[in-house]
């Protein structure tokens, strides 16, 4: 093992200095990302040392199965994770010039050239980024806006903290946590004084207009519920524009919906994106939207990136037996295939206690050997190249049954797990 | 997993089932004398299930594909229509009679999380139905109990599901998605049954989990020779696990044919869009355009007259005496549904005009309201007779009346679509659309417009080479009798795979 490892090895070091190297395009570098839920039941590894970066302008997707930690990642990424979860190591360098010279002095070690490490900045300036340099769409637009609130009433709210915000950079009070027990007692008292004026709200009719909601101006006074499912993405979209960001976050966007509102929704994401030339994290389930909309993809597993690259790498020449397995999961619309090709088993609980030090593929993979083992870091899948990559042995070798993990050999594990 | 033959009977038999809800239905709002309203949930759905096939019901969601499904097994009452499982009515079956019929049709509903009694063992969960219907009804030979008899039978389904028979004693929070499931299907098929309706059985579960519960459905099939009512959303399932589809737009079946015909030659507007729509997970996809459906689905409560689908249909039929690009077309269609059927108004627009006019002196300018509905409904390059009668239209709206601008644009534009409802045609291969009905409104139109209705619209990703002559499908004077000499190529094709 030991031969093979020198030389392609690339697993970050937990703590280095500066920004990862890179491509001259990286708007966001994500060094050895990990996020854990402390629980009742025991630590839950969801992101376990996660590394990738997002270039300008592209959509960089994340595909997993439920419970691989993706939609953790994402929230980690704009630091919303919630107690009792914590972001336990890790480093999100971000491009942005000015905010690296304004903190050169102050932090000189969450800065490298024009690159600032978001983990390591003050807790209020992380919070101002939220909007102008990062937004997010969320899964479920049914349940992330407010039911008690127009629409564009929120949309408008959102408009008016990045105003708000443009108006006072990095002063966090003057965004969200404007709202004090002061305002609260006046706004009881005068209901009718709200917090979006009416110039935020103009604009907030406009950005729906630009997500394509037909008579804006007369939908924006609607609420929730009488939106449809379609609509309503759109909304939150429109919501997440409010700030330009640099990168969208984009969580399963189109999971609620039907594939002709997909299909509009895919369209819309793409027009802006391309309009204005942002950056997209792509996070789903589904292989076909990744196909449709992604330039580099990374597919996720147990927390891990456990293979990245660009789409033809991971859809043409997937190294990880997962990838694999997930590939021949898919009935394929166009030639029904007699038979597919499932993964045996089912998602690990990613509880620390039952992780264990080795690939955490290997109980499903049907390729196990005795290399499996142990942590396995990321290795290059084609030399040279610095895009596609896997943590998986058989980057590094052959196959080869003489060392073949025995097929019982994970039974033991599951019998005390009670799970399978 | 074969073509039904010419001739044999089908083993469940729908016809013009329909499932309504009302609302303001209740003692008080007769009361009122308040107007019930109804919810067409399944609006006339005709379907045939022959025995050892797969019938893939699919559509997107609230499209009454499930009540459908629950209709048909009498787990709802039927506002109307009749339902024959093997020769006998269902909808007339009480007593007895229906206690068989239980027994012989069964069910795996969608979400493994909700359809399983989180307080009973699987094992109980298994043999609950063995116990209702008395099984077994003699004291087995070997001396067990009844009792013991069942619980033996449990851990044989769980045995042949995939699980362990150990697990017998578990509760359902203790399995995952897709074990769960797998405990349902074992329900499913403790009675023996010859129909399993199963509704959306793979939609909550992973791709990797997915493809296992797939196989699995399909070995059972084959062991146990079942026929399956498989209700899906997702076509790439739908395609590879049924033998026949039927495909249901707001309550309607719009297209039924053998699955190949209709994926690879689909022939209802809906059909081809909800294909192209789909995502492949290949790297062809990428960055494909999409030319997807305008609109949402119009609600059950006010379904569009004539056909459902008319209001976000690229092909709508142009009254004769109208023929202009179809875009034209539906930008007309559009304002005229907007106007009639949502409540439309001429003030939002006027809201919006003031809201974009800078200083205090907004004046009401018709100029003005025209050029931002011509631009709202992409009406601004239509000349002609056309043009005329659209500004007629809007001249009379810009004045607040919109009841009579929808008048007028009625008289002029009126589809033979929103008159009449199309029915199912074409034999085996069939689709409810007038585009196929007769000849009279078959696209004898001139090249150009043709071009322009199926912008986009072609046979959706790679086509294998029978498509070739899917777009005889096209052909102005494809009779009925050509459609079905098509249908029956692609069958033979598809043997030869």
């Amino acid at each position: 093992m030991s031969e093979t490892t020198s030389g392609t090895e690339r697993a970050g070091t937990p703590t280095g200095d500066g920004a990862p190297e890179g491509h001259p395009d990286d708007v966001l570098r994500v060094r050895d990302l990990s996020t854990r839920f402390f629980t009742e039941e025991g630590q839950i590894n969801a992101v376990e040392s996660l590394d990738f970066t997002v270039r300008d302008g592209e959509v960089f997707g994340i595909v997993g199965e439920s419970g691989s930690g993706k939609s953790v990642a994402a929230l980690s990424l704009v630091d919303l994770v919630d107690s009792p979860g914590r972001i336990t190591s890790g480093e999100v360098w971000y491009r942005d010039a000015d905010l690296a010279d304004e903190f050169r002095d102050d932090v000189p070690e969450a800065v490298d050239g024009e690159f600032v490490d978001t983990r390591r900045l003050p807790e209020g300036v992380r919070r101002a980024l939220r909007g102008p340099a990062f937004s997010m769409v969320f899964q479920d637009p049914m349940s992330s806006l407010n039911p008690s609130i127009t629409v564009g009433e929120q949309i408008a709210e959102a408009v008016e903290v990045q105003r708000r915000a443009r108006a006072n950079p990095r002063r966090t009070r003057s965004r969200t946590q404007g709202y004090g027990m002061g305002r609260l007692i006046v706004d009881s008292l005068l209901p009718n004084r709200g917090y979006t004026s009416e110039s935020s709200m103009n604009r907030a009719i406009e950005l729906l207009e630009q997500v394509g909601i037909p008579d804006p101006a007369e939908r924006a006074h609607e609420y929730p519920h009488q939106f449809s499912g379609g609509m309503l993405q759109r909304a939150m979209i429109a919501q997440a524009l409010a700030g330009e960001p640099d990168v969208l976050i984009a969580d399963e966007p189109t999971t609620a919906l039907d594939v002709t509102i997909q299909a509009q929704i895919l369209n819309l994401l793409r027009d802006l994106q391309e309009e204005q030339d942002t950056s997209v994290v792509m996070i789903t389930h589904d292989l076909g939207v990744i196909a449709r909309m992604c330039n580099r993809v990374g597919v996720m597993y147990a927390g891990q990136i456990v293979e990245r690259g660009t789409l033809s790498d991971v859809f043409d020449s997937p190294v990880h037996p997962y990838t694999e397995g997930l590939i021949g999961s898919i009935p394929d619309l166009d030639d029904p295939a007699p038979r597919l090709q499932p993964i045996e088993g089912n998602v690990p609980s990613l509880l620390d206690e039952e992780m264990g030090g080795r690939c955490f593929f290997a109980d499903r993979c049907p390729k196990a050997m005795s290399d499996c083992l142990q942590p396995i870091p990321e290795y290059d899948a084609e030399p040279g190249t610095d895009e596609h990559a896997a943590r998986c042995v058989l980057t590094e070798r052959e196959y080869d049954e003489a060392d073949a993990l025995p097929p019982d050999h994970f039974d033991r594990n599951e019998e005390v797990r009670g799970d399978e | 997993m074969s073509e039904p033959a010419a001739g044999e009977e089908p083993l469940l038999e729908v016809r013009g089932l329909r499932k309504y809800y009302f609302e303001n239905d209740s003692l008080f709002d007769r009361l009122l004398r308040r107007e019930p309203t109804s919810v067409k949930a399944v609006d006339g759905v005709d379907l045939e299930v022959y025995p050892g096939e797969t019938l893939g019901v699919v559509g997107e969601s609230g499209c009454g594909k499930s009540t459908t499904g629950e209709t048909l097994l009498r787990l709802r009452e039927a506002t109307d229509g009749s339902v024959r499982f093997d020769g006998e009515d269902v909808m007339e079956m009480s007593g007895d009679e229906l206690t068989r019929f239980r027994k012989r049709a069964g069910i795996v509903f969608q979400d493994p999380f909700s359809s399983l009694d989180p307080r009973m063992t699987v094992g109980d969960i298994v043999g609950e139905g063995l116990k209702i219907h008395g099984m077994p009804e003699e004291s087995p030979e070997d001396g067990r109990s009844k009792r013991e008899w069942r619980r033996d039978r449990a851990r044989e389904l769980l045995e042949r599901v995939g699980l362990s028979a150990d697990q017998i004693d578990r509760y359902p929070h203790e399995f995952s998605g897709g074990q769960r499931q797998r405990v349902g299907i074992a329900r499913a098929l403790a009675l023996d049954p010859e129909f399993v309706v199963l509704d959306e059985p793979v939609s909550a579960l992973d791709v990797s989990v997915q493809a296992q519960i797939l196989n699995l459905l399909e070995d059972l099939q084959e062991e146990f020779g079942l026929t399956y009512l498989f209700i899906a959303h997702d076509l790439s399932v739908v395609r590879h696990i049924c033998d026949r589809v039927a495909v249901m737009y707001l309550g309607e079946v719009v297209e039924t044919g053998p699955t190949d015909d209709i994926f690879e030659s689909p022939k209802h507007p809906y059909t081809e869009a909800l294909l192209e729509s789909v995502p492949r997970a290949s790297v062809e996809e990428q960055g494909r355009r999409v030319d997807p459906l305008p609109g949402d689905v119009p609600s059950p409560r006010n379904p569009p007259s004539g056909c459902h689908f008319r209001t976000r249909c690229p092909e709508v039929i142009q009254p004769a005496t109208v023929d202009i690009p179809q875009e034209q077309y539906r930008g007309v269609m559009n304002l005229r549904d907007r106007l009639e059927r949502q409540g439309f108004t001429a003030e939002s627009v006027w809201e919006t005009l003031e809201s974009e006019h800078d200083g205090d002196d907004f004046e009401r300018d018709t100029v003005a309201f025209k050029e931002a509905m011509r631009e709202e409904f992409d009406l601004a390059d239509l000349s002609g007779a056309t043009m005329d009668t659209v500004e007629d239209a809007l001249e009379i709206l810009a004045n607040g009346r919109e009841d009579e601008a929808a008048e007028r644009l009625r008289e002029a534009f009126a589809s033979p679509c929103e008159e009449e409802e199309p029915v199912l045609t074409g034999g085996e291969h069939a689709a409810a659309c007038h585009l196929f009905a007769d000849e009279e409104y078959d696209r004898d139109l001139d090249p150009e417009d043709v071009g322009n209705a199926m912008g986009g619209m072609g046979a959706p990703g790679p086509s294998p080479p029978v498509d070739g002559d899917v777009d005889d499908d096209l052909d102005p004077d494809g009779p009925d009798g050509t459609v079905e000499a098509d249908a029956d190529d692609s069958v033979g094709t598809d043997g030869d795979r």
